[in-house]
């Protein structure tokens, strides 16, 4: 499934029936976040792939031109965030970031520039 | 027939015109279409007694019916049949706040009562079933519904303190305390006549009017969501939690229907490896802060434990932050809710088995649901929640389907026998049933009761008009 969000910005789940639920969620999560006009800028500026690890469900989320692509692959990755999908959520909606990290509650490796402008995306009209 | 109807009630509130009874001839249910004469709106006790004389006169069956929603062809009528469309008659008729009981009618919604409630400030609430906010209070509580109140006070029938009903001769006739109190207060001290009309989907009587318990507004409220990893640890905290006597509600819906909110409405029946199968969601009410904080760490407390007997869940998270994050899953946070993903699912058709039963057995039963619809390449979707303190519990298996395809509609019968089946050697008892499951279930029924229905249909309605077919009767 494909789904355009306004104004251009694509937001894509691969295979979305055999996906895992976190893919959803975030699909979910990212077309709220890019209907704003401050969500798309923060977008555009990303380049790179994620790798998510919540409870026992993986996905990966690559941002590039054509837009955020989420799929159950994943392959080679530049970063990787790991942990309870609780304080994951927690995170989006815009809870301090320092302090799961600091108690391992979340786990990052990797590009950490990328982590930190994929955190400002989906934080980015948090309510 | 059609003539009379019009006399008594206006051009502009008959209708017959074939066009115009599609929408009457079936609900979203694999149920066979029904082919009613007419459709009818009352707006008074005395129409209502009026239409039934003239039917029971001509021997013309009635159907009544509100929003059609009960998702077993309860509503769709027999060949010829009149259906009395009761949304019209929509009054709440008296409302005993200090007494917490309402007297409404059968168009009264869960949305419009509601409303009522809050526009007049009354500290007072009802429950909501899994349904769209237009659909019946009335309705629901006659057929033995449940809401989101049902872990404290069983079944929506169990609420109605009276009714008031017009028999197949049109007279009227007002049951339980009702009889003599000008205030409807409980179905005792008087033989429970009540019970001669709730379950028996119409076929003793239409009722106009039913007395409908309320209960207490708390001034705080929360609902939290947890996932978890297996069926047993989702029952098992749910009897804990029953026992413990602080919840409002705990319900359990397993994974597909995070997935079709999610705008995936046919998730693949297989859950993908390591997510959570239940997301089980647990309201809290409570008068001061203290006392919810402590309700929430009895559920740590309980969590704690469970996952020190293997049980993994995740930590509960507040609805409303989930929401926030993600407005796709608002299905979860308040009642009554518009639950497009079922009702607007492709193809159009929605049916389910919803049967009460033992919470006991509630583990393996919804084990072998998961099964049965995975096998036949559904997803699995179950709704549970224990009721009335946890002496029984409801396990209800939806389906949705393509209603144009043959193929389809003949598959999703073969799963709702083969579920019917399983939960019934089970111990479990379905619940709003449709035609075809008191046929299929007949013959395993206690005769006594059986014979017992047949001779108060046939006292309450010689002439077998009301609601022809339904029950098996």
């Amino acid at each position: 499934m494909t789904t355009h969000t306004d104004p251009g910005v694509l937001v894509r789940v691969v295979d979305p029936p055999n996906s895992p639920l976190l893919a959803l969620l975030l699909r979910g999560v990212l077309e709220d976040r890019l209907s704003s006009d401050g969500g798309q800028a923060r977008a555009r500026n990303v380049q790179g792939t994620v790798a998510i690890t919540a409870g026992g469900m993986k996905v990966a989320v690559r941002f590039d031109a054509s837009g955020v692509t989420i799929s159950s692959e994943v392959a080679a990755t530049d970063a990787q965030v790991e942990g309870e999908l609780p304080a994951l959520l927690d995170l989006v909606a815009g809870g301090n970031v320092m302090r799961p990290v600091v108690t391992r509650k979340i786990r990052v490796r990797g590009n950490l520039v990328l982590l930190l402008r994929v955190l400002s995306v989906l934080r980015s009209g948090a309510r | 027939m059609i003539e009379f109807l019009r006399k008594l009630l206006g051009d502009d509130a008959v209708l017959d015109e074939p066009s115009s009874l599609s929408e009457y001839r079936e609900d979203t249910t694999e149920a066979e279409p029904g082919d009613p004469a007419g459709v009818a709106f009352p707006t008074t006790v005395e129409h209502v007694q009026a239409i039934v004389r003239e039917a029971s006169r001509r021997g013309i069956g009635l159907v009544p019916r509100v929003a059609g929603t009960n998702v077993g062809g309860l509503t769709n009528p027999s060949l010829g049949s009149i259906v009395v469309d009761l949304t019209r008659m929509n009054r709440v008729v008296e409302i005993h706040a200090d007494d917490m009981v309402a007297v409404i009618e059968p168009g009264v919604t869960q949305q419009s009562l509601k409303d009522f409630l809050v526009e007049r400030d009354l500290p007072l609430t009802l429950g909501y079933s899994l349904a769209p906010p237009h659909t019946s209070v009335l309705a629901n509580a006659l057929l033995g519904g449940l809401t989101n109140r049902s872990l404290k006070y069983g079944d929506q029938s169990l609420w109605i303190s009276g009714v008031e009903s017009v028999l197949a001769d049109g007279s009227l006739v007002r049951t339980g305390a009702w009889a003599l109190s000008d205030i409807p207060f409980a179905r005792v001290p008087f033989p429970d006549l009540t019970g001669l009309f709730v379950g028996w989907q119409g076929t003793t009587g239409i009722v106009t009017k039913i007395a409908f318990q309320l209960w207490p507004l708390h001034a705080m409220r929360r609902r939290v969501l947890l996932m978890s990893y297996d069926v047993p640890g989702t029952f098992a905290l749910m009897r804990r939690l029953c026992r413990l006597e602080i919840c409002d509600d705990i319900g359990g819906l397993s994974w597909p229907s995070g997935k079709m909110m999610l705008g995936v409405p046919r998730p693949n029946p297989v859950p993908v490896p390591g997510e959570p199968l239940f997301f089980v969601y647990v309201d809290f009410t409570a008068e001061a802060s203290d006392e919810l904080s402590y309700k929430e760490a009895a559920l740590q407390r309980e969590l704690k434990a469970l996952r020190s007997a293997g049980h993994r869940f995740e930590d509960p998270l507040d609805v409303r932050r989930i929401v926030a994050i993600n407005p796709d899953l608002t299905a979860f946070a308040d009642f009554p809710m518009e639950l497009e993903f079922l009702t607007k699912a492709p193809g159009g058709g929605l049916t389910w088995i919803g049967t009460y039963g033992p919470l006991s057995r509630i583990t393996a039963g919804a084990e072998a649901a998961i099964e049965i619809m995975t096998k036949h390449g559904i997803p699995p979707l179950i709704v549970t929640r224990p009721m009335r303190g946890g002496h029984y519990a409801v396990l209800r298996m939806i389906t949705t389907f393509d209603k144009s395809d043959p193929e389809e509609v003949e598959r999703t019968r073969t799963v709702n026998r083969a579920l019917l089946d399983d939960v019934t050697a089970r111990g479990f008892v379905i619940y709003k049933a449709p035609r075809w499951a008191w046929d299929h279930l007949r013959s395993r029924l206690d005769p006594g009761m059986l014979e017992l229905m047949r001779r108060v249909k046939e006292l309450l309605d010689p002439a077998g008009v009301l609601n022809p077919g339904k029950l098996g009767l």
